[in-house]
C-alpha cells in the first residue's frame, strides 16, 4: 500500500464548531466570572419546587422563602423561647384564645402595608383543605381568627394547643405560618404567587431560573435589621463531592451539608473553612412494637444494650456526632439531660435472648438518605448478631422505605431521622404516639402523657409531663437508639457565619467580613 | 410511497405508545407516592384528600384513558412536587441535553472520522494499531468513572474548568468529553472498516487512472462511498448519547433531561417520570421514522413493495 | 498477525480465565471475608495493615477489605452478563431465524422493530422500569436483555435470508424436510459462529449498563456490592481515598477490554475476508 500523504483540514472544522457552540450559551448564570463583593453566592444539596409557603415544607423551599416572608415569631437560638418578630407581643388570653400584636410599620415588597388581614388570610390558606398543605396538621387546632382592628390577631383554637405559638416562628419543617399578602394571593394566580411571591422579609426575588438559580435581592424597605449581602445567588448541586469542589474552587460562597470526610479538605484550603451547628437532624433507631419480636419489652432490651452507639457513632462522625439518651434535641425546652443513653452491655442481650433459637430480623435499609447510615446500619447489624439476633438486610430505595413506614411494613427496625428545630418535645408523637400515621410504638402510658402535654397550656407544668414521658421512654425501651448529627457548612473565609438552628440556612445572617 | 410513510408513522406511533403505556404500568405498581409529597407525619386523611385530588383513587384505566386523551393535545399533566406543567419542565431542560448530546456528537465525529480514514489508508501502521487499540479501551470503559476522573484532574488538581452546571464553554467540555466517549470507539471502528471495505474494490485504482490527484481520491472517492453505513450509524447514536446522558448529567450537574428522569423516579413524580419517557419516545420516532423514510426513498426497491 | 498481537490476545484469555475463577471460587479465595465490616480499619490506603492484617488494595469506609470485594463482584458482573446475553440471544435468534425464513411481512415488521428499539436510548427506560420496580437480579437480568437482543436478531436475519436461498435448503424443503428441522438443522448452525462473536461483545456491554445502574443505585442486590455500586459508594470520597473508585473502575474496564479482545479475535476468525488474506 502506497503511504498517501494527507492533511486533514480537521481545525477548521473544529474551530467553527467551538464557535458555534459559543452561541449557546444557554441560561449562563455566570457562577465562575465574579459576582459583585456584596453577592454570596449558595450551593444547596437540593432543588427548589416551589416558593409558596402555604404549599411547600421542604427544606431548600423554606430556605428560600425564609428570606422572602416572615412569621409573627421567632426563636431564640440559645434558650428555646419565642422572640418578637412582625408580632411585637402574644398573649394567651385563655387556653383557647391567643392575640398577636402586630408591628404597625412593616410593608409588602409592593409598598402596601402588613395588617392583620393579610395574618388571617395566611393561616386561613393553610387550614384550608382543597389547598393540601403540608402544614395543614399542625394548624388543625385553629377554629378561627378574628381580627379586632388593624394591628390585633385573635386566634381561637378548638382546644387547648400550647403549640400555636412555635407554628408562628421559622424552624421546624412541617407546621410554619408565613405571612402572605391578601391583597396579592386574591388577585394572583397561585402560580404567580409562586413564581413571583410577595413578603416582607429581608430579600426580594429577582430572577428565578426554574432547575437553575434563584436569584435574591436585599430589600430597601425592609423594617429590620439589614442584611449584609446586597444579593444572593443560590444554586442546587446534588452531588456532594461537586459540591464541594465548587466551594473550593470559589465557584460558590457557601455550601451545605458537607460530607464529613470533606471537611479535612476544606480545612486544608486557604479561602474556605467548615462552620457546623452541632444540632442538626435527629436519628431515632425505631422498633417496631405492633408484631414480634420487638412487642416484647425484654427484645428491645436485648436490642437496646447490644450496640455501642458510642463507638458506632463516634467512629464515624467524630465531632461531628453525639449520642443521646432521649428521642429529641438536646436544644428543646423540655429536655431531660439526666436521662442517659443505654449503656454497651452486651453480655447482659445474650442473657436475655438465652435458650431461644436466634431471632430473625428482616431489614429493610436506606442508603444515603442520612449521614453514613450504611455505615451505621453494618455496624449496628454486626452488634446484633453478636447477641443472638440474626439480621437479614435488604437495601431499600427511600421513595419505597418511606411508602412502607406509612403501611407499617418497612420492617422490625430502621433509622429515621426528625427536626427537632421547632424546640418542643411533642415532635416525638410523629413516631412515638399509638394513632400518629407512621408511628409503630404502642405504649399506653406515653399516649396518656402525651395528651396530657399537648393540652396543657402552662409552660413549667408541659415541661413536668414531657419529663416523665421522657423517662417512659427510656424505661419501656420505645427506641433502640438515637443520636443527632451535626449539620455542616463550608463557607468562603470572606464570609462570618454561625450556623445556629442546624440544616436552616440562613442568608440575611451571613455576615461579610470586613478587609 | 404514501403506504411506505403511513406505514412507519402508525409504526413510530405505536412505539410511543407502547413505551408511555409500560410507564404508565410501571409507575402504578410503584405504590402510594403522596408518601413522598406530603411529609412524614401526615394524617391518613390528608393522604387520601391528596390522592384524590390527583385522580389517584381513580381505577387504573380511566386514569390511562385520561392520561392519553391530555397527551394527545400535549397535556401530560403537572408535577406533583412543583406544580408546574411537566411539558415546560421537560422544555426548560431539554435544550440543555440537545446541547450536551450535540457537543459530545459533534466532538466524536470530528475526532472519529478522520481518524478512521486515516486508520484505513494507512492500515496496519502504528495510527492504525492506535486508533484500534483506543477504540476497544473506550468501548469497554465505563464512561462515568472517566467523567469522574476527568472532574476530578481537570476542575480539582489542575483548576482549569469549573466543576458544575451550565454556563459558557468551558462548563461544556467536560462533561461533552465524557459523553463523547460513548460514541467515539464505534464510530472510529465503524468508519475504519467501512473504508476498508471500499478501498479493495478498486475505486482507488481506477480514480487514479483517470488522472485524479491523491488527496480528492481519497476525500471524493472514498469518503462518499464508505460514508453511507456510518451515517447510518450516526442516527442510532443519537439514542445511545441520552441514554449516556442520564450518568453524565448526574455526575457533571448538568441540569438536563436525564438528570431530571432520575430524580423525579427517585420521587415517585409520576407525571414527570410519564412525560420524560414519552417525549423521549416521540423524539426517537420521529427520528427513526424519518430515517427510515429517507433510506425508503433512496432505495427503489423498497418503494414498490 | 504480529507476535505482540498474538500475546495481546493470549493475557486476554488468561485475565478472562482468571476473572471466571474468581468467580466461580467467590469467597474461598478472599484473603478476607468481603463482608466483614471492621470500623478501626476504615479507609486504609492500598499496602497498608490495619489490626487484622495487610490490605493490598485498602479498605472502604467500611473497613472492608477492597481486593476482597474486587473478587467477590466479578460473580455478579459475570452472572448477570452472561444470564443476559444468553436471553438476549435466545429471544434475538429465535425472532431472526423465523422472520428471515418466513419473509415477507415478517422481515418487514421485525426490521422496523429493531430499527425503533436501536434508536431508542435504552437506558432510559431501564433506569425507569428498574427504578420503579423493587430492583432484583432477574428484573435486571431481563431488563439488559432487552436491550440487547437487537443484534442478535438482525445478524441472524440478514443470514438467514442468505441461507435460505441457498440450493441445498431448497432441496430439502423438495424433500419435505419440516420447516422446523431445517431452522434447528441447517440454518442455526451456519449462523452460530455470528451469534457466538455477538455474545462476547453482548456480554461486555452488559457488563458496562450493570455497573451503570448499580451506579444509580439500580443494579442487582448483593451482600457484597457490585463494582459498580462501589463506585458509587466511592464517589464522595475521590479525593481523600482514591482507591475506593479506582479499583473497581479498573476491574470493570479490564474484564469488559479482555472480552472485547477476545471476540476481536473470534469475529476475525469468523469473517470470511480476513481468511482470503
Amino acid at each position: 500500500m502506497v503511504a498517501i500523504v494527507y492533511q486533514p483540514s480537521r481545525r477548521t472544522v473544529l474551530k467553527s464548531s467551538f464557535a458555534g457552540a459559543a452561541l449557546w450559551s444557554i441560561g449562563s448564570s455566570s457562577q465562575a466570572s465574579a459576582a459583585g463583593p456584596k453577592t454570596i453566592r449558595i450551593a444547596m444539596s437540593a432543588g427548589l419546587d416551589r416558593l409558596d409557603p402555604v404549599r411547600t415544607a421542604n427544606g431548600p423551599d423554606l430556605a428560600v422563602i425564609s428570606e422572602i416572608y416572615e412569621t409573627l415569631l421567632q426563636l431564640d437560638p440559645k434558650t428555646g423561647q419565642l422572640l418578637p418578630n412582625l408580632a411585637v407581643s402574644y398573649e394567651v388570653k385563655e387556653p383557647t384564645l391567643w392575640e398577636f400584636k402586630l408591628r404597625r410599620d412593616v410593608l409588602f415588597h409592593d409598598g402596601s402595608k402588613l395588617t392583620a388581614a393579610d395574618v388571617k388570610y395566611s393561616i386561613e390558606l393553610i387550614i384550608d383543605p382543597a389547598n393540601h398543605s403540608p402544614h395543614f396538621t399542625q394548624l388543625a387546632s385553629v377554629e378561627k381568627i378574628d381580627t379586632p382592628d388593624d394591628y390585633t390577631v385573635q386566634i381561637r383554637t378548638k382546644t387547648p394547643d400550647p403549640l400555636l405559638g412555635r407554628r408562628m416562628q421559622p424552624i421546624g419543617g412541617t407546621g410554619r405560618v408565613f405571612i402572605v399578602s391578601k391583597a396579592y394571593g386574591t388577585s394572583h394566580s397561585p402560580q404567580e404567587v409562586n413564581d413571583q411571591p410577595m413578603g416582607t422579609g429581608p430579600y426580594r426575588l429577582t430572577a428565578w431560573r426554574k432547575g437553575q438559580s434563584v436569584t435574591l435581592t436585599r430589600n430597601t424597605g425592609y423594617w429590620g435589621r439589614m442584611p449584609d449581602a446586597e444579593e444572593g445567588i443560590f444554586t442546587f448541586i446534588p452531588e456532594n463531592g461537586t459540591r464541594v469542589n465548587a466551594l473550593l474552587r470559589g465557584e460558590v460562597d457557601v455550601i451545605q451539608r458537607v460530607p464529613i470526610p470533606d471537611v479535612a479538605r476544606i480545612e486544608k484550603s486557604p479561602d474556605a473553612q467548615v462552620v457546623s451547628d452541632p444540632h442538626g437532624l435527629v436519628h431515632t433507631m425505631l422498633l417496631n412494637m405492633l408484631e414480634p419480636p420487638f412487642d416484647d419489652i425484654n427484645v428491645r432490651k436485648a436490642f437496646a444494650h447490644a450496640l455501642d452507639t458510642k463507638t458506632i457513632i463516634g467512629s464515624l462522625l467524630g465531632k461531628y456526632g453525639r449520642v443521646l439518651g432521649v428521642p429529641m434535641g438536646p436544644t428543646v425546652v423540655q429536655y431531660d439531660a439526666s436521662i442517659a443513653p443505654y449503656a454497651y452491655d452486651p453480655d447482659q442481650s445474650r442473657k436475655l435472648l438465652a435458650g431461644r433459637a436466634p431471632i430473625e430480623l428482616k431489614t429493610y435499609t436506606s442508603d444515603g438518605r442520612y449521614v453514613d447510615d450504611r455505615e451505621i446500619y453494618q455496624a449496628v447489624n454486626a452488634q446484633l448478631n453478636a447477641v443472638g439476633f440474626k439480621v437479614a438486610p435488604q437495601q431499600m430505595e427511600w421513595g419505597r422505605l418511606i411508602a412502607m413506614m406509612s403501611n407499617r411494613t418497612a420492617g422490625p427496625f430502621f433509622i429515621i431521622g426528625w427536626d427537632f428545630g421547632e424546640d418542643d418535645a411533642s415532635k416525638m408523637n410523629s413516631f412515638l404516639m399509638s394513632t400518629s400515621s407512621i408511628s409503630i410504638t404502642k405504649d399506653a402510658d406515653y399516649d396518656r402523657l402525651a395528651l396530657a402535654g399537648n393540652a396543657e397550656m402552662n409552660p413549667a407544668a408541659r415541661t413536668n409531663i414531657w419529663k416523665q414521658a421522657q423517662q417512659v421512654i427510656h424505661d419501656h425501651y420505645l427506641v433502640g437508639a438515637v443520636w443527632e448529627a451535626a449539620s455542616i457548612y463550608g463557607v468562603s473565609k470572606k464570609l462570618e457565619y454561625t450556623p445556629q438552628f442546624g440544616e436552616n440556612l440562613d442568608l440575611a445572617s451571613i455576615k461579610l467580613r470586613a478587609k | 410511497m404514501i403506504r411506505l410513510v403511513g406505514k412507519q408513522i402508525t409504526l413510530g406511533l405505536l412505539v410511543v405508545l407502547s413505551a408511555i403505556t409500560l410507564t404508565f404500568a410501571v409507575v402504578r405498581l410503584s405504590g402510594d407516592p403522596t408518601s413522598l409529597i406530603l411529609p412524614q407525619d401526615a394524617t391518613t386523611e390528608q393522604r387520601d384528600a391528596l390522592r384524590h385530588s390527583l385522580g389517584l383513587d381513580q381505577p387504573v384505566i380511566v386514569q390511562y384513558v385520561h392520561y392519553l386523551g391530555g397527551a394527545a393535545h400535549g397535556d401530560f399533566g403537572d408535577s406533583y412536587f412543583d406544580g408546574d406543567s411537566v411539558t415546560g419542565v421537560i422544555m426548560r431542560r431539554l435544550p440543555n441535553t440537545l446541547l450536551l448530546a450535540a457537543s459530545a456528537l459533534l466532538l466524536a465525529v470530528v475526532l472519529a472520522i478522520p481518524l478512521g480514514v486515516l486508520a484505513a489508508v494507512w492500515q496496519g501502521g502504528v495510527l492504525d494499531r492506535t486508533v484500534q487499540v483506543i477504540s476497544v479501551i473506550g468501548a469497554s470503559t465505563p464512561s462515568f468513572w472517566v467523567g469522574l476522573l476527568l472532574l476530578q484532574i481537570f476542575a480539582m488538581q489542575l483548576e482549569w474548568l469549573p466543576t458544575y452546571g451550565v454556563g459558557g464553554i468551558t462548563n461544556l467540555i467536560l462533561p461533552s468529553t465524557t459523553l463523547a466517549l460513548y460514541v467515539f470507539p464505534r464510530l472510529a471502528r465503524l468508519t475504519r472498516s467501512s473504508m476498508l471495505d471500499v478501498l479493495p474494490a478498486g475505486f482507488i485504482t481506477a480514480a487514479r487512472a483517470k488522472g485524479m490527484p491523491e488527496r480528492r481520491v481519497i476525500w471524493r472517492v472514498l469518503l462518499r462511498n464508505g460514508i453511507v453505513p456510518v451515517i447510518a450509524l450516526l442516527a442510532l447514536e443519537i439514542g445511545a448519547l441520552f441514554g449516556g446522558a442520564v450518568l453524565t448529567e448526574t455526575v457533571f450537574a448538568w441540569p438536563g433531561i436525564g438528570q431530571l428522569a432520575i430524580t423525579s423516579i427517585e420521587r415517585r413524580d409520576f407525571p414527570l417520570v410519564q412525560g420524560v419517557v414519552a417525549y423521549v419516545a416521540l423524539i426517537f420516532s420521529v427520528i427513526t421514522v424519518v430515517a427510515e423514510i429517507a433510506v425508503g426513498l433512496a432505495n427503489p426497491r423498497l418503494r414498490h413493495r | 498477525m504480529s507476535r505482540a498481537y498474538v500475546f495481546v490476545v493470549w493475557a486476554a484469555g488468561v485475565i478472562l480465565a482468571g476473572m471466571i475463577v474468581a468467580a466461580l471460587l467467590g469467597p474461598t479465595i478472599t484473603p478476607y471475608d468481603a463482608a466483614a465490616q471492621n470500623l478501626l480499619s476504615r479507609l486504609l490506603p492500598p499496602g497498608a495493615s490495619g489490626p487484622d492484617g495487610r490490605h493490598w488494595f485498602g479498605t472502604d469506609a467500611l473497613g472492608r477489605d477492597i481486593l476482597s470485594l474486587i473478587i467477590m463482584g466479578a460473580r455478579p458482573a459475570l452472572f448477570v452478563s452472561a444470564a443476559a446475553a444468553a436471553i438476549a440471544a435466545l429471544v434475538g435468534v429465535l425472532a431472526g431465524m423465523i422472520a428471515g425464513f418466513r419473509g415477507g411481512r415478517f422481515g418487514d415488521v421485525l426490521l422496523s422493530l429493531t430499527n425503533i428499539q436501536l434508536a431508542f436510548p435504552f437506558f432510559l427506560l431501564a433506569v425507569t422500569v428498574v427504578g420503579i420496580l423493587r430492583p432484583s437480579t432477574s428484573l435486571v437480568i431481563a431488563v439488559i436483555a432487552l436491550g440487547s437482543w437487537v443484534p442478535f436478531a438482525r445478524v441472524t436475519y440478514a443470514d438467514t435470508q442468505q441461507l435460505r436461498e441457498l440450493e441445498f435448503i431448497e432441496a430439502v424443503r423438495v424433500m419435505r424436510g419440516s420447516n422446523i428441522r431445517i431452522l434447528f438443522r441447517h440454518i442455526l448452525p451456519n449462523v452460530l459462529p455470528n451469534i457466538v462473536v455477538l455474545s462476547t461483545f453482548a456480554i461486555g456491554t452488559a457488563i458496562v449498563m450493570e455497573s451503570g445502574l448499580s451506579f444509580v443505585g439500580l443494579g442487582v442486590p448483593s451482600e457484597t456490592p457490585t463494582w459498580g455500586r462501589m463506585l458509587s459508594e466511592g464517589r464522595d470520597y475521590m479525593d481523600s481515598a482514591w482507591w475506593l473508585t479506582v479499583f473497581p473502575g479498573a476491574a470493570i474496564l479490564l474484564l469488559v477490554l479482555v472480552i472485547n479482545v477476545i471476540g476481536e479475535q473470534l469475529r476475525d476468525y469468523a469473517d470470511p475476508r480476513i481468511q482470503a488474506q
